[in-house]
């Protein structure tokens, strides 16, 4: 009975451990059959995989396209070629050839066509044959082939030659609007990617979804009859529209490339953007890359939306909009300028270099007098006040644009030093988008409009639109009468001899309102560069400058300039041939008429007039003549009555008691015209501008009198000229 | 016959006086009508085949480079010929192949004058060779027999200019130009770039230098007048007219060498109280 016992237990524990192993290997069968996995391997997708084939069929990428439709970044169809070199894949060499049979030939075939030596497509076949793979490519130079490469390799009917069709991104306009288009490549699935810019922003809605066919099929791979065949539609990616306009682009690029070769600086930014919408129309940067043929890309920030600076002077419009708006403002009060030194600094606030002594707040805005500013904050607006009018123009935060990585500047506004320099653009820090977002007040009636550059999301599958940005008012920092009174000693800025843009910044046929700004660079610890090539040379302008359609700002960082160059040369030739070309494109009507200035007459009768008379009435017109000798009535001129000449033409006037006049800095034809109407003696040197004339000023004139006229300067090029007399 | 008559028949004469009469008077008249046009044929052959048809004086007016006599030449009249002799339209037509002549309108004026009115094409400017001066037509003719010693001063003189495709655009263009406009130029320098072999330096009446292309010049210059009258005159400098517009330089860079508005720190750069952001 007790071995009986014993048996049972024995039994009873073997049972119950079999049971355990059953269980627990149940366990793991219900589980894999619940959960479909093993160790994470998904085992009904790899059944899937194993009676299914499976294509997939790639959704094209959105276009971009510029506010006028023209395509801005576009996929193109390119071909890539393989070689098949398995010998087993011509069952029957005699009547058909399916692999590379020739390589020599084969090789000396594609060499033509392709930009490969022979000797490396041999290598590149042979090693494939040798390693016994069923097919080669070329590496990077067997992709992103042309249509005509193509049709070129396929009419030499190489046997074992075949392409594969791929989507490649293409960039029409090369080096263009670079960083806010960005870039896209094709990554190893042969899926295109955007990496930057807008690209980047809306890869999403770019891309589209892939479709694919799927069928089942044999062990052999061959479809089956009922194939339970699934076609899973490819959607095709958004199209983008942006609110750049390629033409305006295309010739803020040209002017950027050109600043480039020429003064090589470190940095450029420009931007042009519609200040009564916020719409940017063009934006660029330097150094820039063309994204269809990328080199050594030195720069993939985007300048205007990721890199604050210091903006300098240009931030003065809004030291004055501040005062103008508190009521605080008095153009016409004087102050005296040079320096500016309150008990809370220690050193005193400078203007550049130079004084004017006492000058009215309206000069000291057109001189870009850093003392002027100063005061207007310390003393008339009050720190506190201006550091909420800084905010209220958003230079705390950032603007929202529609690009990525945008970086907003830093207000530094702890101690009055730092405090007065803001009122001059020193110490905070903006980024040229926060700087424009700002300015749109002042252009836009006050009204501060946000910048964006994605204007219109269609969906080419529905043809529906699935977004549309609309201007979007961020603030109003300002009354519209402000704007004017900003707007008007901004024109006044390039109208005024005093104004630092005058004759510098220039629009022909527009009215333009800008302030300059030469922004110092901080060096970090160490303080600020120094020499003269060592700053931000900026302009910020608007213009017709009555009621502005355009915006633009323009940086220009560490030039190199000649030594009789300004820093606003490069600046100046970027803003003055964008802008104006801009506004003529967008049939902006030119408020500056060329006749205002320029009259054309019929030259009156001026022989035996009274000196007086004929004077004032040329004059009236606009005319600066060259009248010879005090003589009360005039005997002669270069000009004919009755002709045809403009106000800017040089008029010599000779009287009946001529004497020498000072012709220095006259040109060879004027003097020579002169001589022949006075019957002179002449003899001439050089070519140029008179440097030296023989006859002292004052000289009584008679027929026949020596006069040696010397043009020589310094610039010994010239060729020597015409020594002779008549 | 008719002696047969007179004794026979009394003459209708004898019998009607008067109608008689009326007949000589009749007969007289147009014996005098014969005799006047065969006078008249006589005279006129008398008046061409003597010197009295002949031209006694042509008048040649209008020309400046050309000679007269040259022109003369030309239009194969000289005192010889009758008056009658020539064809208006081929003499014109003739004289109108001398390269220095834009029009020509040939007169008679009687009873022995001619008169050749000329219109020489215009002098565009003045081609400097570095021994010459040759006078350049609109049409492109330089006048190298008629070169000069000095300059004129009454056209653009040109410096730098070989005898080249060049020199004919800026000819062409010139031409094209309104001549108040080519009155504001002083000299036209050829002055090539690696960049731009069109590129001309000109130097204006009124103080200003003017950079600009050979191609599109006409147009180019149009804007001069209007950018110049918005320039201070006392303080002229360069002007760059391109196809994207025009840039001024002052050219005199004491001032500007350094802009004006450079916010620099008189003594030190150092900020000790500063947040001196990178």
């Amino acid at each position: 009975m007790k071995k009986k016992t014993t048996t049972n237990w024995t039994v009873t524990f073997f049972l119950f451990l079999f049971l355990l192993f059953f269980l627990i290997v149940s366990f793991r069968v219900i589980y894999i059959q619940a959960t479909g996995q093993v160790q994470g391997f998904d085992l009904e997708g790899w059944a899937t995989q194993q009676r299914e084939a499976d294509t997939t069929i790639h959704a094209t990428r959105g276009t971009i396209v510029d506010r006028n439709g023209m395509a801005l970044a576009q996929d193109l169809t390119v071909h890539r070629i393989y070689a098949i070199v398995d010998e087993d894949f011509s069952p029957d060499p005699e009547k058909r050839l399916n692999h590379v049979a020739d390589i020599d030939q084969t090789a000396e075939s594609l060499s033509q066509i392709l930009e490969m030596d022979t000797v490396k497509i041999k290598e590149i076949l042979i090693e494939g044959r040798e390693n016994e793979r069923f097919q080669v490519e070329f590496g990077q130079t067997g992709q992103n082939l042309s249509r005509e490469q193509k049709l070129a390799i396929e009419a030499l009917e190489l046997p074992g030659i075949h392409f594969i069709d791929e989507a490649k991104r293409y960039y029409p306009n090369g080096m263009f609007a670079s960083h806010v288009i960005g870039l896209a490549q094709a990554d190893d699935t042969h899926d295109i990617t955007g990496i930057t810019g807008i690209e980047a922003q809306l890869d999403d809605q770019l891309a589209g979804i892939n479709g694919s066919i799927t069928y089942q099929t044999d062990n052999y791979n061959r479809r089956l009859l009922a194939a339970n065949e699934v076609i899973e539609e490819k959607k095709d990616g958004y199209h983008v529209k942006l609110t750049i306009d390629q033409k305006v682009q295309t010739i803020l690029e040209d002017a950027l490339s050109q600043v480039e070769e020429t003064f090589e600086p470190e940095r450029i930014t420009a931007t042009v953007v519609n200040p009564k919408t916020g719409e940017i129309i063009a934006l660029g940067n330097r150094p820039s890359y063309n994204p269809n043929d990328l080199e050594d890309v030195s720069n993939w920030y985007n300048d205007v939306v990721s890199t604050p600076i210091e903006p300098g002077s240009t931030m003065k419009i809004f030291t004055l909009a501040a005062a103008i708006e508190e009521g605080v403002y008095n153009p016409d009060e004087y102050y005296k300028s040079g320096t500016y030194k309150i008990p809370e600094i220690n050193r005193p606030v400078p203007d550049y270099r130079k004084h004017w002594g006492s000058i009215t707040f309206a000069e000291g805005f057109q001189r870009s007098s850093n003392v002027a500013m100063a005061k207007l904050v310390w003393e008339k607006i009050g720190p506190s006040t201006f550091l909420n009018y800084l905010k209220a123009f958003h230079f705390d935060q950032e603007t929202g644009v529609d690009l990525p990585r945008e970086q907003a500047g830093r207000i530094v506004f702890n101690y009055p030093i730092e405090q007065l320099n803001a009122a001059f653009g020193q110490g905070t820090t903006v980024s040229p988008i926060q700087l424009i977002q700002a300015a749109t007040a002042i252009a836009n009636d006050g009204e501060m409009m946000k910048p964006f550059v994605i204007k219109e999301i269609t969906d080419p599958n529905t043809n529906k639109v699935i977004s549309n940005t609309e201007p979007t008012s961020v603030g109003t920092p300002i009354s519209k009468s402000t704007a004017d009174q900003v707007l008007s000693a901004m024109e006044s800025v390039v109208t005024s001899d005093t104004g630092t843009a005058h004759n510098i910044f220039h629009l022909p046929s527009y009215t333009l309102a800008g302030k300059t700004g030469t922004a110092q660079i901080s060096g970090g610890a160490s303080g600020y560069l120094s020499g003269r090539e060592n700053y931000i040379f900026s302009f910020v302008g608007m213009a017709p400058s009555d009621d502005p359609k355009l915006l633009m700002y323009v940086t220009v960082k560490q030039p190199k300039l000649k030594e009789t160059e300004s820093g606003s040369k490069p600046v100046s030739f970027i803003f003055n041939h964008v802008m104006e070309n801009a506004l003529h494109y967008l049939n902006i009507q030119p408020d500056k008429e060329i006749e205002e200035d320029v009259s054309e007459l019929i030259m009156p009768a001026v022989k035996k007039q009274a000196t007086a008379e004929v004077v004032e009435n040329l004059e009236g017109h606009g005319v600066k003549p060259l009248v010879v000798g005090e003589g009360s009535e005039i005997v002669g001129s270069n000009v004919q009555m009755g002709e045809k000449i403009l106000s800017t033409q040089t008029i010599i006037l000779v009287t009946n008691q001529p004497t020498m006049p000072n012709l220095k800095g006259e040109s060879l034809r004027t003097v020579t015209q002169f001589a022949d109407l006075m019957d002179l003696d002449l003899e001439v040197a050089g070519t140029g501008y008179l440097e030296k004339q023989s006859v002292a000023i004052g000289t009584e004139l008679s027929e026949g009198h020596y006069l040696l006229a010397d043009f020589t300067d310094f610039e010994a090029e010239e060729p020597e000229t015409p020594t002779a007399n008549d | 016959m008719r002696e047969k008559r007179e004794k026979n028949i009394v003459s209708i004469e004898d019998r009607i006086p008067n109608l008689k009469e009326t007949r000589r008077k009749k007969a007289k008249r147009r014996f005098m009508f014969y005799l006047t046009v065969l006078l008249l044929l006589i005279l006129i052959v008398v008046y061409l085949e003597t010197p009295l048809s002949h031209i006694r004086t042509i008048q040649v007016e209008g020309q400046h480079y050309l000679d007269e006599v040259d022109i003369l030449e030309v239009s194969g009249l000289t005192e010889e010929l009758s008056i009658w002799s020539f064809e208006k339209a081929a003499i014109e037509k003739e004289i109108t192949r001398i390269k220095e002549i834009k029009s020509v309108t040939v007169t008679r004026h009687f009873p022995q004058d001619v008169r050749i009115e000329i219109t020489e094409n215009s002098t565009v400017g003045y081609l400097y060779n570095n021994t010459k001066i040759i006078p350049i037509l609109e049409n492109g003719t330089q006048l190298d027999h008629a070169s000069l010693d000095s300059y004129p001063g009454d056209a653009p003189l040109m410096i730098n200019f070989g005898d080249d495709e060049y020199l004919e655009l800026l000819i062409s263009q010139l031409k094209e130009t309104k001549p108040q406009l080519v009155d504001h130029i002083s000299e036209l320098h050829y002055a090539p770039t690696e960049a731009n072999p069109y590129q001309i330096h000109l130097y204006m009446t009124n103080g200003f230098e003017l950079k600009t292309s050979i191609r599109d010049f006409s147009n180019h210059i149009k804007s001069y007048p209007s950018i110049v009258s918005q320039l201070d005159s006392n303080d002229p400098g360069l002007i760059e007219i391109g196809a994207g517009g025009a840039v001024f330089n002052a050219f005199d860079p004491s001032e500007e060498v350094v802009d004006p508005d450079q916010e620099i720190y008189l003594e030190d750069v150092e900020t000790e109280d500063e947040d001196v952001v990178e």
